[in-house]
């Protein structure tokens, strides 16, 4: 096998596998997702630990992700659709019986997350999120009934997993470990009701969307950032898809705080575990 | 032999040199068909069974990869891997195969995450009570067959700066190591009421915000293969309710050297 080779290559050369991607991959299997400029911190680490010179830190996640691809584990990079943020998520590329295995939750939990998954990716007018209240009823409603403050153990427990994210207002979004590692199944899942940013291909929660009920263009926060011009805030700009003219304050996903949506406010959008 | 089938030997053979890499190329199921029809028999085994070793061996590849991330995942919930688990599993059909497949999941966890599946000592049974049963299952169970993942890169890489670990998981491990470290100088053992009393008198409270509930905490550890629990036998228990003696676990017992043990406890007591 070809890991017999590599063991004995010059340990220096820094396009082979290393102790350092080692050690790397170690830190990524703690942290799971984190902002980027941390992992390069820490890869600073990891080098200095391992006495091995500091590469790209591109061309160094390249020779991870080679490697591990044959285990089904990749290293992605995306950004944070809530802050704008650039992060790095280890994810189970194959999503079968032994990657189910990879959590840490019951059958009944499962159900569970996947029930609140699905209310808030359903839910009315693109507000992709779910109440604490609303969230903490649907334990006892399950199949396998769990009770209210099973239901509420568990929410944290997927908060603190990086799976679901608190609001400040108290309602529950998807965290980016879900959108980055749980997007395939998302889609297939609620096909219609997922929608993917025009600019990046990737799914969006929270960001502008085409005043054209009809249009399905929908843009990142940071990526309409990108794309319209910054003092431009007016008749000028319009959906690259339908030509409707754009309207930046348009948002959806609680990211516009003055809009209101099932008669709850959707004002903060902070995180409350930061 | 009829000469219409010497003929059709002499042209197969004549393919076959044309077409040696034929195992090895991606042929579609019709070619390979189209094939079969013009070639005699002899030729057919000798493709099937190549075909068959380099299917074996991706399939092989594929359960070695498998098991791989069976073992992170296990690892990841602290949860003692079986050899038992891995066949049933893992491997299906295939696990036959384990002894070759658990060397090149050896190599590939040492090689991509630095870590290794290290085997966990088989069950002792600490006291005299259980000393006649023990001797025979010494006797026959020469190895666990049960696994923990352990780090096997160096420890001073080992660096909060770059492994995470959460809150809960810094607790639980702080209060772990108080009741090893007793266990440690009570000669390995200690029943359950003594513990009890230690952890009342460390203040380490039955439920708390931090540690949870106190009897839960304890039966995550013996889980996790941290903590041993074992119910003493009646004739040496003077009180009316069951006794459980606690001692180290294999878990605890593969991770952690004994020095470094030594080092905590003397560190507490200078």
């Amino acid at each position: 096998m070809e890991g017999e080779n590599e063991q004995n290559r010059d340990p220096q050369e820094s396009s082979e596998y290393n102790s350092s991607h080692r050690l790397f991959m170690q830190a990524m299997l703690s942290h799971r997702i984190l902002e980027e400029s941390r992992a390069e911190e820490i890869y600073d680490n990891v080098c200095v630990k391992t006495n091995v010179d500091k590469n790209d830190f591109s061309d160094f996640i390249a020779v991870i992700n080679k490697e591990i691809n044959d285990v089904d584990l990749a290293l992605r990079r995306s950004v944070d659709q809530y802050n704008s943020v650039a992060i790095i998520a280890l994810v189970n590329t194959k999503s079968d019986e032994v990657a189910k295995l990879a959590t840490t939750y019951t059958p009944n939990e499962l159900a569970y997350f996947k029930r609140i998954l699905e209310l808030i990716i359903t839910a009315d007018n693109e507000a992709y999120s779910i109440s604490s209240i609303a969230a903490i009823r649907e334990g006892p409603k399950l199949k396998s009934p769990i009770s209210q403050r099973e239901s509420q153990e568990l929410l944290a427990k997927l908060v603190n997993d990086q799976w679901l994210k608190k609001r400040r207002d108290g309602y529950y979004v998807l965290h980016m470990r879900s959108i980055i590692e749980l997007q395939d199944y998302l889609k297939e899942t609620f096909e219609g009701d997922v929608h993917e940013c025009l600019m990046c291909m990737e799914m969006v929660t929270i960001g502008e969307r085409c005043s054209q009920e009809r249009c399905s263009v929908r843009l990142h926060l940071h990526c309409a950032a990108g794309y319209f011009p910054e003092d431009d805030n007016g008749a000028a700009i319009k959906c690259p898809t339908c030509s409707t003219s754009w309207k930046r304050s348009n948002k959806f996903g609680g990211a516009n705080t003055s809009r209101r949506s099932n008669g709850h406010s959707q004002t903060a959008n902070e995180s409350e575990d930061g | 032999m009829s000469t219409r089938t010497r003929r059709r030997q002499i042209q197969a053979s004549e393919r076959e040199l044309d077409e040696e890499d034929y195992a090895e190329s991606s042929t579609s199921t019709s070619q390979r068909e189209a094939k079969r029809s013009r070639l005699p028999e002899s030729t057919y085994d000798e493709i099937d069974s190549q075909m068959t070793l380099e299917q074996s061996s991706q399939d092989l590849e594929r359960k070695v990869n498998d098991t791989v991330r069976y073992a992170l995942a296990c690892e990841h919930r602290k949860q003692i891997i079986r050899r038992d688990d891995i066949a049933k599993k893992v491997l299906g059909s295939s696990s036959r195969a384990f002894p070759v497949i658990f060397e090149k999941t050896q190599k590939k966890l040492r090689h991509l995450f630095g870590m290794e599946l290290t085997e966990l000592a088989s069950k002792e049974k600490p006291t005299a009570a259980g000393a006649k049963k023990t001797q025979k299952a010494e006797h026959k169970a020469a190895t666990s067959k049960a696994y923990i993942l352990r780090n096997i890169l160096p420890e001073e890489q080992n660096d909060p700066d770059i492994i995470h670990h959460t809150d809960e998981e810094h607790e639980s491990t702080g209060l772990l190591y108080i009741i090893l470290a007793l266990l440690f100088v009570n000669e390995q053992t200690m029943d359950d009421e003594t513990l009890t009393a230690h952890l009342d008198r460390l203040r380490v409270p039955n439920e708390s915000e931090s540690f949870g509930d106190r009897p839960k905490v304890l039966d995550g550890y013996v889980r996790q293969g941290y903590l041993a629990r074992q119910k003493l036998a009646l004739e040496s228990n003077q009180s009316d309710r069951a006794v459980f003696q606690y001692s180290w676990g294999p878990r605890s017992k593969a991770e952690i050297p004994e020095q470094n043990m030594v080092g905590f406890i003397s560190s507490v007591s200078n």
